[in-house]
């Protein structure tokens, strides 16, 4: 909708503020508009932070890993493993195989419960009030699973150095068991109808938001934003951690099926066909979980690593998640950096909104499709 | 567009909101009828159980405790507050009496307790346990610290008790050194008075 | 015994003058005072002052049940329970929230403009209200018989989309700005389709008051318009398609979009003014639905002729009467509800649509299948020689 000449518009300053409905957290954007369609977008970040990067340096290894949880708080345990693989490599540690397979596990429950929360959302910003119900529902059963893995529900500090914090009894085998049998064909073909090929939704997001792959690219964007834009690229299949090279998997791509290549859809799209994958991750793993240790009691214990430094990264589930760890020594690390995958994804706002053909209401799509945690971007 | 493109836009989207439309109306029905699907359920009166590893508020096992200090040290932010005499031999007039040591304090501070579990772990006897009620409320910051002792909010007087202990532990070390030079001088004194002989 | 209330209810002098559709006030009520306007002009006043009240009555109690109804309705398709507590199955609910939207504080915010402010809510719901005045609850029950009933509807329900702008406006805050610029450019325009379904219905009943076109429906189900003709049928969904947008309702929810605006042109509102915008929404959604199982689903008809024959005729008893009469009330406000249900359903189920997409169905979609069915329907009658007989037909074409 191209402004005409003649008739004279005003340019309007919004202030889509920290406290809205749909920017996924304590999130600022001061919009320029001309009406509905948008000139200029301004992103603020920082009204979480919570120094965890500072603290990390007062307190030791074991105490650091109730803070990592509260990073991406949504898929807590893959933060909980990068660091401690992180400080496993510094320290030469080999985890038991019974911890490994349990970490797989957990990791992959927690990537699907966080993508159900991103697609509940989504579909809620953008009016569909009913998924996001329906996908609570089986996010419940996962926390569940998880409450009665290790007796939290959201920060779970249950990956620690040297392995997990418990062992997985059979019983809970079987509950993981019955809640993939429950999720994947049923309820994903279900969550398809409802609202993936939705006309209406489909409409929203579509051919709305395209990020082309050099773009991506260039600003640093990770997991199924970057997925979504074409580039078939996963840090566990390509620099395998933890023993993600014994299992198969699919890496699905976002190719431009009900609009352009790199479309909120195809990133919406990518998402739910993860979660399938992850389903197909968890039934491998539970088939092949060996008896043995659930953790290296003695190094667990007291962990002081050598001198040095690592960089160790994992796909999170908004995308690379990685610590840079720098020890000195002693039992407190001299310096922990996270890379926040959602911290470059949300640059990329700003881009995106200032060529043009953007209006209000797209600005809601593109936020809720890059899939943030505030607590990941200020950490 | 092309008019065979323009109707196939709104079939499209006519058929595929008659699907969705279908699923709500299948949860609408069972749920009336066959009262499937509804996962909610009116709390307080029902709840779901609690799993036996709900990380909740802290109890501690007394008579245990060796006052080592160990989930005091390892809780990242430093919420467990203890307070006591090493020594079972009874040094405290009062106190609980644990093994090795008498306590006078041991609180949880629930306005900084992230209840990570981290505390349960160090524990040599493994006294110290997270349980599983998780109901713990007020309107004031200064009932939100939890005596494990008393199992109960830590009030002015468990606070005037530990002050007491305190005093007294000073005392008691006072004592227990004017002893020991007593003990000392009166040897020096004996040896003294051997030496004369 | 020549007293008006008995020779209304007197069956043994022929049908109630209300069924010729002459234009005075045909309401019970009125039949007390007097029949004709000419009698007592305090009478009519009185009348309409209790016509109004027993609009403003059901307007409430049904605001009542559609809240509670639409809770529940969207607690059932979401795997959960809705209100539970106060009362059995929540039904006590409204009240509670009613009583809570009574008693909150009044705040005004100071930047606002203070007489659109306080103004804005009563014209909202003064362009609902309204509109209730030519619509049926039941055979002789109308607040009054308008043989121009359909054209009432259309155009005094656009006094709504003033107190919607003023309400915006007078908010002083952008966001609400955005939500009523949408809603202007929303509800403004799809009066168009609405009002292109009107005039179809008319052409083929060739009538525009209410009671008539229902009255043409008489009989079994197939006589209801929506069998009419194919265009009757596309235009009926046309209509309700409309209607939604008109009613600002999801998927349409634009001038509201809570994830987007938080709460729209209504945002800066609270207690009893929100409560006028919220029972202003209802009363729409119950008008609209209204309207169109008057034009398209019989009415009070209920599609079986031995349950409407039900205290017509020459030998019936006041009991059977007023039976008859409480029966088509209930089917009429039956079928209403029913579509208020579909409204909801349509609710919980679909995604909003952005402006421009919304735009595009009005003016490229809906407006050129309405004028479509119009031509159509027209065209159609004419070829069945069905012109304003409905009687002759049944089931499209079939002579009886």
């Amino acid at each position: 909708m191209p402004a005409t000449d003649d008739i004279r518009t005003e340019e309007m300053l919004l202030n889509m503020g920290p406290q809205h409905p749909s920017t996924h957290g304590v999130f600022r954007v001061v919009i320029r508009t001309d009406g509905e369609m948008i000139l200029e977008t301004e992103s603020h970040i920082g009204y979480l932070h919570r120094c965890f990067e500072k603290i990390a340096e007062n307190v030791s290894y074991l105490q650091v890993v109730p803070y990592t949880d509260r990073m991406d708080y949504l898929a807590a345990m893959i933060n909980n493993l990068g660091f401690a693989e992180g400080v496993e490599k510094l320290m030469q540690l080999e985890v038991p195989e019974r911890a490994q397979y349990i970490r797989i596990i957990v990791c992959e429950l927690n990537r699907i419960a966080s993508h159900l929360l991103a697609f509940g959302t989504y579909g809620m910003d953008l009016g569909a009030i009913t998924p996001f119900l329906h996908a609570f529902r089986d996010r419940e059963k996962l926390l569940k699973i998880f409450e009665k893995i290790c007796g939290q529900r959201l920060n779970y500090s249950y990956v620690r150095i040297g392995g997990v914090a418990f062992d997985i009894t059979e019983e809970m085998l079987r509950d993981i068991e019955d809640f993939c049998n429950y999720f994947e064909p049923e309820v994903l073909d279900e969550f398809d109808r409802l609202l993936s090929y939705n006309g209406i939704f489909i409409a929203r997001t579509a051919n709305v938001g395209v990020i082309p792959k050099e773009m991506a690219i260039d600003f640093g964007l990770t997991g199924p934003n970057l997925r979504g834009s074409g580039v078939k690229r996963d840090l566990r299949k390509d620099e395998p951690y933890c023993i993600y090279d014994r299992f198969t998997f699919d890496v699905p791509v976002g190719s431009g099926e009900n609009g352009t290549t790199g479309d909120c859809w195809d990133r919406y799209m990518v998402r739910i066909r993860e979660m399938r994958q992850s389903i197909n991750i968890v039934r491998q793993a539970l088939a092949a979980v060996p008896d043995g240790s659930f953790i290296d009691k003695k190094a667990s214990k007291t962990v002081k690593p050598p001198k040095g430094e690592v960089y160790h990264k994992v796909e999170g589930a908004r995308g690379e998640l990685g610590f840079h760890i720098v020890s000195d020594g002693t039992a407190i690390p001299y310096r922990v950096k996270t890379r926040g995958p959602s911290f470059c994804n949300i640059s990329i706002l700003d881009s995106m909104t200032q060529d043009g053909g953007v209006m209000l209401a797209d600005v809601v799509a593109i936020i809720g499709s890059l899939d943030i945690v505030m607590g990941e971007v200020d950490r | 567009m092309s008019v065979t493109r323009y109707f196939s836009n709104i079939f499209g989207v006519g058929k595929s909101i008659v699907i969705g439309m279908s699923i709500t109306m299948k949860y609408f029905v069972e749920s009336l009828l066959f009262k499937k699907h509804t996962v909610t359920v009116q709390y307080p009166r029902e709840m779901d159980a609690i799993p036996e590893r709900h990380r909740g508020i802290h109890y501690l096992e007394t008579e245990k405790c060796i006052m080592c200090w160990k989930c005091s040290d390892i809780c990242p932010v430093d919420c467990i507050y203890i307070e006591g005499v090493r020594g079972a031999d009874g040094v405290l007039k009062d106190g609980w009496r644990g093994k090795k040591a008498t306590l006078s304090k041991f609180t949880v501070d629930y306005t900084v307790c992230i209840f990570c579990g981290l505390c349960e772990e160090p524990c040599p006897p493994l006294c110290i346990h997270l349980g599983p009620e998780f109901d713990y409320h007020s309107t004031d910051r200064k009932l939100m610290e939890k005596n494990l002792l008393t199992d109960a909010v830590y009030t002015e007087d468990d606070e005037k008790f530990v002050q007491w202990a305190r005093d007294e532990n000073v005392r008691l070390i006072d004592e227990t050194k004017a002893k020991k030079a007593a003990a000392r001088a009166a040897k020096a004194a004996a040896a003294e008075q051997e030496k004369d002989d | 015994m020549n007293s008006p209330l008995f020779i209304a209810l007197d069956v043994n002098h022929g049908t109630l003058p209300a069924a010729n559709g002459a234009n005075y006030f045909e309401n019970l009520f009125v039949s007390v005072f007097g029949y004709s306007t000419a009698g007592t002009v305090l009478g009519a006043g009185l009348a309409m002052f209790l016509a109004c009240l027993a609009v403003f009555g059901f307007v409430n109690v049904f605001a009542l049940f559609a809240v509670w109804l639409e809770r529940k309705v969207s607690a059932h398709m979401q795997c959960r329970l809705g209100p539970m507590e106060v009362g059995p199955h929540g039904v006590l609910q409204t009240i509670a929230d009613g009583v809570k939207l009574t008693v909150k504080e009044d705040i005004i915010p100071k930047v606002a403009d203070k007489p659109l402010f306080i103004i804005a809510p009563a014209i909202v719901f003064a362009g609902t209200f309204i509109r209730f005045v030519p619509l049926p609850f039941s055979q002789y029950a109308t607040a009054a018989d308008l043989n121009l009933g359909l054209f009432f509807i259309a155009s005094v329900g656009s006094v709504e989309v003033l107190g919607v702008i003023m309400a915006g406006w007078s908010s002083n805050n952008k966001w609400s700005l955005l939500g009523t610029i949408r809603t202007a450019t929303q509800m403004v325009s799809y009066e168009i389709p609405i009002g292109i379904a009107f005039v179809t219905v008319a052409v083929s009943a060739g009538s525009l008051s209410l009671n008539e076109i229902v009255g043409q429906q008489e009989g079994w189900f197939f006589n209801w318009f929506v069998f009419r003709n194919p265009f009757l049928m596309t235009v009926s969904i046309v209509y309700l398609i409309a209607a939604l947008a008109e009613c600002k309702r999801s998927p349409f929810d634009l001038p509201e979009a809570e994830s987007e605006l938080v709460s729209g042109f209504h945002t800066e509102y609270s207690g009893i003014r929100f409560a006028l915008f919220f029972l202003a929404e209802y009363a729409a959604m119950y008008i609209v639905s209204a309207v169109a199982v008057v034009i398209f689903l019989g009415g009070w008809w209920s599609g079986i002729p031995a349950i409407d024959q039900i205290g017509m005729g020459q030998g019936a008893s006041t009991f059977e009467v007023v039976l008859g009469i409480l029966i088509k009330a209930h089917v009429l406000i039956g079928k209403a509800i029913g579509i208020v249900f579909v409204q909801m359903w349509i609710r919980w189920t679909l995604p909003r649509v952005r402006l421009d997409q919304m735009m595009y169905l009005c003016w490229k979609v809906l407006l050129p299948i309405s004028l479509v069915c119009l031509v159509g329907s027209a065209m159609w009658d004419l070829a069945m020689g069905a012109f304003a007989d409905s009687n002759e037909y049944f089931l499209f074409f079939i002579p009886k």
